[in-house]
């Protein structure tokens, strides 16, 4: 290296421009600001989605947490519907037959059906006590509902064995007494 | 050059995203950065762009220096580089036919002692592309003759000859100027 050259290297600084145009500063810092703004951008719609899926999951938890007490009500709910309107015809029923007389000979005819429906009283008070010990289960449901169309059945056919009596007494009427069926 | 100290505790700073460091950092090197792109491209507007572009780079890419003290090093690297690229496809080198040969007592009279360095600035512009680039590689930049080979994709003869005749060239040019 000679001494020119050395010089050259010694006043580096000097050979540097006076100053730079204050547009570039502006320029990088407007870039910058923009990719701050474009982070800070990327930082909202982030948190957003983390807002939007947290807000999802919590809806979802609570809807399958509460879908199976909610289910279970329903259905208990529709069972009490059932179970109400079933009743409800068994009463209208039962009041019929509470009604109703045949010849005091004839009041045999019935034990054997009204110990079956004793039996099936028997029944549903087990059901009952077997939800409350453990909860709705769905075989307990349709059980009920069996025995409610099973107990409209039996006094469906108390009733008919009642009017098939009265029907041959109106015919040939009897000298027995006239009682009520103890139901 | 700016104390390594304070340039690292600015780049720490710059790693926070603090926009005051970023500002030094520019302060501090702007001027220098800009002589540099300006040596290669010999064109303001391109060595404006140029440093703004690098700096924005530095400073979005800041995760990626590993040491606070390389930042000077780094951007001067990002800096060279894309002022190399710019003229990559336009630079050509003059055909050198006389041997060059630059001895050291040559300047023994000191004759560029009353040249002043906005004459040396303009020299320097008016030198053909080729040899000025090489020149303010090697001689100002710190660049060897083997890297600057590589970046220009030329010998390492070559690289040594155009360095040699641009300094020819730039002493007969302020020399000329001395006798005006």
């Amino acid at each position: 290296m000679n001494d020119f050259e050395k010089h050259l290297l010694d006043n580096k600084k000097q050979l540097e421009p006076k100053e730079v145009d204050s547009a570039v500063w502006l320029s990088i810092e407007n870039a910058m600001l923009k990719d701050k703004n474009k982070n800070y951008k990327n930082y909202v719609k982030l948190a957003l989605v983390i807002l939007l899926a947290t807000i999802g999951a919590g809806i979802y938890f609570y809807a399958t947490q509460k879908e199976k007490p909610l289910n279970e009500e329903r259905i208990l709910a529709d069972l009490n519907l059932s179970s109400h309107k079933f009743t409800k015809q068994v009463n209208m029923k039962k009041e019929q037959l509470a009604k109703a007389t045949v010849p005091q000979d004839r009041i045999e005819d019935f034990q054997i059906l009204l110990q079956q429906l004793e039996f099936m009283d028997g029944q549903f008070q087990d059901y009952r006590t077997y939800i409350e010990e453990n909860g709705y289960q769905e075989f307990i449901g349709e059980q009920i509902l069996n025995f409610y169309t099973s107990k409209i059945k039996l006094l469906d056919k108390i009733q008919s064995e009642v009017e098939k009596i009265n029907y041959y007494e109106n015919k040939n009427p009897s000298n027995s007494k006239k009682v009520n069926i103890q139901i | 050059m700016n104390d390594p100290h304070y340039i690292a505790n600015l780049v720490k700073m710059l790693r926070k995203n603090d926009v005051m460091a970023m500002r030094s950092l520019y302060e501090t090197h702007a001027k220098q950065m800009l002589a540099t792109s300006l040596r290669i491209t010999n064109n303001q507007n391109d060595a404006e762009d140029i440093i703004q572009e690098a700096f924005i780079q530095s400073f979005q890419k800041i995760s990626q220096l590993k040491s606070d003290d390389k930042y000077s090093a780094w951007l001067k690297r990002m800096v060279t580089n894309k002022s190399l690229q710019l003229i990559k496809n336009r630079i050509t080198f003059s055909e050198i036919s006389e041997a060059i040969d630059v001895h050291q007592e040559e300047d023994i009279d000191h004759w560029y002692k009353d040249i002043t360095f906005d004459k040396i600035k303009e020299e320097l512009q008016n030198l053909p592309i080729g040899c000025r680039t090489i020149f303010s590689l090697y001689l100002l930049e710190g660049y060897k003759h083997k890297e600057i080979a590589a970046e220009l994709e030329i010998s390492i003869s070559n690289s040594k000859s155009q360095y040699r005749y641009a300094l020819k060239l730039l002493r007969e040019k302020l020399q000329q100027r001395t006798y005006e």
